[in-house]
């Protein structure tokens, strides 16, 4: 919430910050408290197909612009 | 802009919706558009006080759409301006009267028959079948939205319904901006706005008291330029009309102490 001067940044820019996340997820139509499920829900289907595969790495991803959502899943299979 | 069917929407009510359109519709009057301003938000009439024509209706876009009057009958002339119609909303009928049939037979008679070059469509706020009825005979939108959080939120789910319906001229007038709070980092600027959104504005309008004193005696703020709002929506309305007009910076200066040690942003 400090600058570098020490000085208070304003409300602005953290309504800015709060909106880019808030249109983030309203575009892909997904509430944040979803994405932890859905998260939960694929990690356990990937654990079923390979059992012995570790490191999954599943993440919501707002893309450079915050335009739209990715969903980016991490699987080394070995 | 392009497209000569406009829908005006926000999602959001009260972000100055209805006094974008009678300013947006009396300033391309002024240039020389024939206009025809249709009030959509059927049961909420208001489009008519805000440009000082209740005294005269006497029909309405309900009565037009039943085939319960001409259509000539149905529109309002403007005492100030040539070449501009108003098309009040029913204030007792419920939206269900309105269909997007009888909305797209209504434009296409206003463009072939009557001669109008512009319509402007005054939507109801919201995002269901009000909205969609409004936006169902547009080819082009214009977003009003207010630089605070709700507002923004909103015009960004009508922005993602406008593509669907075909409206892809889609353009934004930020309205109620406050320079001295954006000076202070407490308001979003239009920079914010447009990049949150990611579409172009056409209209920056300041917060301006004199818009509420010229809605107080039912005269369009565009038609006085010397005003804040008033010059705002002119310029508006001439990007409209296709002028190229650069958009005045609303930046508050900022003292020597901000600008050296980077206050504010």
């Amino acid at each position: 919430m400090f600058n570098f001067w020490g000085k208070k940044k304003g409300s602005a820019d953290t309504l800015k910050n709060r909106l880019q996340v808030m249109l983030a997820y309203d575009r892909a139509g997904l509430p944040p408290g979803k994405e932890q499920m859905l998260r939960e829900e694929l990690l356990s289907v990937l654990k079923k197909y390979f059992p012995n595969a570790q490191n999954f790495n599943i993440d919501m991803q707002r893309d450079g612009e915050g335009e739209a959502m990715i969903l980016k899943a991490d699987i080394p299979l070995k | 802009m392009k497209g000569n069917v406009i829908v005006v929407t926000s999602g959001k009510g009260g972000v100055g919706k209805t006094t974008s359109s009678a300013n947006v519709a009396t300033g391309l009057a002024k240039l020389g558009e024939k206009v025809c301003v249709i009030d959509v938000d059927v049961g909420l009439r208001n489009l008519d006080s805000i440009m000082g024509l209740e005294g005269r209706v006497v029909y309405d876009l309900v009565d037009v759409i039943e085939g319960k009057c001409k259509l000539r009958q149905a529109m309002i002339k403007d005492k100030r301006v040539e070449d501009l119609y108003l098309i009040p909303a029913s204030g007792t009928r419920d939206k269900d009267a309105l269909t997007i049939d009888g909305m797209h037979d209504l434009v296409r008679r206003l463009l072939e028959e009557e001669g109008i070059t512009r319509v402007i469509l005054d939507s109801p706020a919201g995002i269901e079948a009000g909205f969609k009825t409004a936006a169902a005979p547009a080819n082009a939108a214009l977003v009003v939205v207010n630089p605070e959080s709700s507002s923004i939120r909103d015009a960004d789910r009508i922005i993602g319904l406008l593509e669907p319906q075909g409206i892809t001229e889609v353009r934004l007038i930020i309205n109620r901006l406050r320079p001295k709070m954006i000076a202070k980092d407490e308001m979003l600027s239009v920079e914010d706005v447009v990049g949150l959104l990611g579409a172009k504005p056409i209209g920056i309008i300041p917060e301006d008291e004199n818009i509420l004193i010229s809605t107080n005696r039912g005269t369009p703020i565009v038609l006085d330029t010397t005003l804040k709002a008033g010059s705002a929506f002119w310029d508006a309305a001439r990007r409209i009309h296709g002028e190229d007009v650069p958009y005045p910076s609303l930046e508050e200066k900022k003292s020597w102490f901000e600008r050296l040690f980077g206050g504010g942003r």
